[in-house]
C-alpha cells in the first residue's frame, strides 16, 4: 500500500477562515475535508497516513518554524507521497504548498505534488521545482484537479515516465528540451513571416522574459527646496520585525518611522533579509539606509529636508508582479507625501 | 540569373581501380583521391573511407562538410575564388552528386569536432546520416600553424568534391532545378516583397567563412544574388569553432531559407534577394553594419519583411538584435532564426544573449547546451579520441548537442527546437 499524506490550509482543515490564520502546524491522523476525496480516489491502493494543517500566516511570517516541525513529522511517518492542496487562487496558501512540496522532495527524497490555479504567485516560484497540477480560480474544481495530482503522484512513486504536461495536467515547468519539430526550421520562419505580414496572430519560438524599461523622471529643479526620502529592498526594519516583512518573496513593504534620528542605531534597526550576509549592515544600519550622511548634507541646506518615514520592503525571489505593485504603492506614498526625490539601496 | 542545379542521385559509393559514376553508384579510386590530396604538404596520413547510412559507424572529428559539385559546360571548376577561377557563381549548370557529402576530418587542439552517427538515436540528431558520406582523413603535419591546417583541411575537401563532381561532366542528370527570379509571372502584384538577410561570422582567421576566396570580416554589408551562395560563393572556413553554430558549406549550398523562399516565390511572396552582411567584433562596428544593412533592404530591394539568420556563439546574437531593430525601424517585419543557451537540463531563464522588444518572431533552431545519449557504435572513422572531448568515442556517450552537425543549424537546415515541459 502506498502511504499518503496530505498539506492543507486553516480553510480546507476546516479550523477556521482568515481569523485562524496564524494558527501552527497540526498533525491529524487519516483524512480531513478535501483528504477525504483522496481517500476515495486511492481506494485499493493506497491508505492516507496523515493530514498536516498549517496557518496561511503562520506559514508565511514563521516559514522556518512551520516547515522545521512540518519535515520533522513526515520524516516520522515515512510516506510514499506528499500531496499539498490544491491551492486554486490563494497566494499565501500556495506558496506554502510549493515550499513544502520542494522541501520533502529534495530534503527527504519524497515525491510530492501539488495544484494551483496559473496565475497563482507559488507557480512562479515553484514551478521549476515541483508538479503542480493546474487548477480552477477556485474549489469547483476540486475533484478533477485532485484526481490528476493523485494520477501523477502515483507515477511519480512508481518511477513511471512522466508524459508532457498537456498529457498530465502540470504546469510547464519552465524547461525546455530539444525535441524535433515536424517541419524544417526555415520553412517555419517563412510561415512565421507570411502570418506576420499579413497581421494574423503568431507566436515566437522564443518568448524573452519581460524586461521593463523605466524612463527616469526630470531632475529636481530645485534641490533646495527638495524633500528627499529613503527607499530599500534591504529588509531593514525596527528590531523585532514587529510588522512582519517577510525574509524572503516579499508580498508587502513596511513603513519605519525615522523622526529627526540622527543615525540609525544597531539597537533599534535590523535587517532580516535573507538574500545577503546581514552582518555588516547589523552592525551599522546607516551603511544600507544613508541617514547619517544624508542628515549631514541636510544640515548643510542642499536639500530642505528628509521624509521622515523610510520605506522597506525584501528584494529577494519576489515576483516581478509584487515587486510592481509594491513599487506603485510605495510611488504613490511618496508622492502625496510632497516628496521630490528618493533615494534607493538595493542588496 | 538563372542556374540550373543538375541532380545526379547516389544511392551507393564503392571503391574500385576507376573513379566514375554509373548507374546511381559513385565508384572511387581510393589511391588516385588519396595522392590529390597528399601533394598538400601541410598534411600527412591521409586515408579515404566511406560510411553510409544505416550502417553503425560514428563519425568523429569532423571540421568541415561539403557537396561534390562541378560546373557542366565549362572548365571554372567549382567554388569560385577559393579552389576555382574567380566567376561570378549562380549561373549556368552546375551537377551535383546529390545524396553524398565530403567530410573534412582531422585532429588538432583548438579545433571543435563533430560526430555524426550513420545509424541509431544519434542518427536521428543529423541530416547527415541519410548521406554517403565520403571521408578524408588528415593528420596536421608538425609544428603548422592552427589557420594554415585550416586552409589545408579546405582545399583538401574542396577538391575531393570537385574530383568526385567530375565523373558527371556531360551526363544526362536524374532531375534538374531551375532557379531564376524573374520569371514571367503575373501574379507578383500582391505578394509582400521578402528579403533575406544573411549575418556571416567574421570574428578572425578559423573563425569565419570565405565569400569568393576572401574573409567575411573584409566586406561590408551587400547585395548578393541567392543563386550566389546556392552555387558556391561562399564556404565554411570555420575551424576553432563548434559544429552547431557555424554553417557547413554543404548547408550553405543547399541553404534552406534560400530555397524555402524560392519555392513560394511568386505564388506566396515575392523573393526581393539576400543581403549578406559581416558580424564585427565592437559596438560601433555592429550599428553601423546593421544600419547598412536595413538601408539596402529598404532602399534598394524594397522589402516589406525580412528572415534574419546568424552565425556564431552569444556575442552575435548582440549583431542580430541589431539588425532586427534597425529593419522594424524601417518598417520591414522581420522573423529571426537564432539557438537558445539554457544550459545542459534546459531551465536558462534567459534563451539569448541580447534581447529587443522588436524581436517578436523567432525560430528557435534549439537548446546548443541539450545533453543528449548516444549508443555504442560498431565502428568509428576518425578517430576514438576528440581534443575537446574527454571519454572513448566508440561507446555510450553523454555530450552536448552542439557536437552533433547540423543538429542545430543556424540557417534552419534541422528540425530541432525546444519544447518548455
Amino acid at each position: 500500500m502506498i502511504r499518503f499524506i496530505h498539506y492543507i490550509n486553516q480553510f480546507f482543515g476546516q479550523i477556521g477562515g482568515e481569523e485562524k490564520a496564524g494558527i501552527s502546524p497540526k498533525m491529524i491522523q487519516g483524512s480531513v475535508g478535501p483528504g477525504r476525496l483522496i481517500h476515495k480516489l486511492i481506494e485499493g491502493q493506497g491508505e492516507m497516513i496523515a493530514t498536516l494543517i498549517c496557518g496561511d500566516n503562520y506559514f508565511s511570517e514563521k516559514t522556518e518554524d512551520a516547515l522545521q516541525e512540518l519535515l520533522k513529522w513526515i520524516a516520522e511517518l515515512k510516506p510514499d507521497l506528499l500531496i499539498a492542496g490544491p491551492a486554486f487562487n490563494a497566494g499565501r496558501y500556495g506558496v506554502a504548498c510549493g515550499e513544502i512540496c520542494k522541501r520533502v522532495r529534495e530534503e527527504l527524497g519524497v515525491p510530492s505534488v501539488t495544484g494551483m490555479y496559473p496565475k497563482n504567485p507559488g507557480v512562479e516560484l515553484y514551478k521549476k521545482h515541483v508538479y503542480i497540477i493546474e487548477t480552477t480560480q477556485d474549489a469547483s474544481g476540486m475533484e478533477k484537479a485532485m484526481s490528476k495530482m493523485i494520477r501523477l503522484g502515483l507515477k511519480l512513486v512508481r518511477e513511471e515516465p512522466v508524459g508532457k504536461p498537456s498529457e498530465e495536467g502540470y504546469i510547464p515547468k519552465g524547461i525546455k528540451k530539444n525535441v524535433l519539430s515536424n517541419k524544417l526550421a526555415s520553412q517555419r520562419a517563412v510561415e512565421l513571416l507570411l502570418k506576420k505580414l499579413k497581421g494574423e496572430p503568431f507566436q515566437t519560438e522564443i518568448p524573452f522574459p519581460e524586461v521593463d524599461s523605466v524612463p527616469p523622471a526630470l531632475p529636481i529643479r530645485n534641490l533646495r527646496k527638495a524633500k528627499i526620502a529613503l527607499v530599500t529592498e534591504g529588509g531593514l526594519v525596527s528590531k523585532g520585525n514587529p510588522d512582519h516583512l517577510e525574509s524572503a518573496r516579499a508580498t508587502h513593504y513596511v513603513k519605519c518611522l525615522i523622526g529627526d534620528l540622527k543615525r540609525l542605531s544597531s539597537e533599534d534597526f535590523e535587517s532580516i533579509h535573507r538574500g545577503f550576509d546581514t552582518h555588516f549592515v547589523n552592525e551599522d544600519p546607516n551603511r544600507l539606509v544613508p541617514l547619517d550622511v544624508l542628515r549631514h548634507i541636510e544640515q548643510e541646506g542642499i536639500f530642505k529636508e528628509i521624509f521622515p518615514i523610510y520605506f522597506v520592503t525584501t528584494g529577494v525571489a519576489t515576483t516581478l508582479e509584487n515587486g510592481r505593485r509594491i513599487g506603485k504603492e510605495i510611488a504613490h506614498e511618496l508622492k502625496t507625501g510632497g516628496v521630490s526625490g528618493a533615494i534607493l539601496t538595493a542588496t | 540569373m538563372r542556374l540550373e542545379i543538375q541532380n545526379f542521385e547516389v544511392r551507393d559509393i564503392q571503391f574500385s581501380d576507376r573513379t566514375e559514376y554509373l548507374k546511381g553508384v559513385l565508384f572511387i579510386n581510393k589511391k588516385e583521391l588519396i595522392d590529390l590530396v597528399s601533394i598538400d604538404r601541410r598534411i600527412k596520413e591521409v586515408d579515404i573511407q566511406v560510411a553510409h547510412p544505416g550502417e553503425r559507424i560514428r563519425i568523429t572529428n569532423i571540421l568541415e562538410i561539403s557537396e561534390p559539385r562541378i560546373k557542366d559546360g565549362n572548365d571554372d571548376g567549382y567554388y569560385p575564388g577559393i579552389f576555382g577561377r574567380l566567376v561570378k557563381a549562380g549561373q549556368g549548370k552546375t551537377n551535383v552528386l546529390k545524396g553524398s557529402a565530403v567530410f573534412e576530418i582531422g585532429r588538432m587542439p583548438g579545433f571543435y569536432g563533430g560526430v555524426a552517427d550513420m545509424e541509431g538515436e544519434g542518427a536521428l540528431w543529423t541530416p547527415y546520416s541519410k548521406t554517403h558520406n565520403i571521408c578524408i582523413l588528415t593528420e596536421p603535419i608538425p609544428g603548422i600553424e592552427r589557420v594554415e591546417y585550416g586552409f589545408a583541411l579546405k582545399q583538401a575537401g574542396l577538391k575531393a568534391s570537385v574530383y568526385l563532381a567530375k565523373t558527371t561532366k556531360g551526363m544526362i542528370p536524374d532531375g534538374v532545378k531551375v532557379f531564376d527570379l524573374n520569371f514571367p509571372s503575373k501574379g507578383f502584384e500582391g505578394l509582400s516583397k521578402i528579403g533575406y538577410l544573411f549575418l556571416l561570422h567574421s570574428h578572425g582567421d578559423s573563425r569565419e567563412p570565405f565569400i569568393y576566396g576572401d574573409n567575411s570580416r573584409h566586406y561590408y554589408p551587400t547585395l548578393l544574388h541567392p543563386n550566389e551562395i546556392l552555387d558556391g560563393a561562399i564556404v565554411c572556413g570555420h575551424y576553432n569553432i563548434s559544429m552547431s553554430i557555424k554553417n557547413t558549406t554543404f548547408a550553405l549550398l543547399n541553404h534552406p531559407v534560400i530555397l524555402d523562399l524560392y519555392e513560394r516565390h511568386g505564388k506566396e511572396l515575392n523573393f526581393k534577394g539576400v543581403v549578406i552582411a559581416p558580424e564585427p567584433t565592437s559596438l560601433s562596428e555592429i550599428r553601423r553594419t546593421a544600419m547598412m544593412s536595413a538601408g539596402l533592404l529598404k532602399d534598394f530591394l524594397d522589402v516589406n519583411g525580412v528572415i534574419i539568420t546568424k552565425e556564431g556563439g552569444g556575442h552575435t546574437d548582440v549583431d542580430l538584435m541589431q539588425m532586427c531593430e534597425e529593419c522594424e525601424q524601417r518598417g520591414i517585419q522581420t522573423v529571426l532564426i537564432d539557438n537558445e543557451w539554457l544550459g545542459p537540463d534546459g531551465t536558462g531563464d534567459l534563451p539569448l544573449l541580447a534581447s529587443s522588444q522588436n524581436a517578436d518572431a523567432v525560430i528557435s533552431v534549439g537548446n546548443v547546451d541539450g545533453m543528449i545519449d548516444l549508443p555504442p557504435m560498431d565502428k568509428v572513422i576518425g578517430g576514438s579520441t576528440m581534443f575537446d572531448f574527454n571519454g572513448d568515442l566508440q561507446g555510450t556517450l553523454n555530450l552536448p548537442i552542439r557536437f552533433i552537425p547540423n543538429a542545430i543549424s543556424q540557417v534552419g537546415l534541422t528540425y530541432l527546437t525546444t519544447e518548455e515541459q
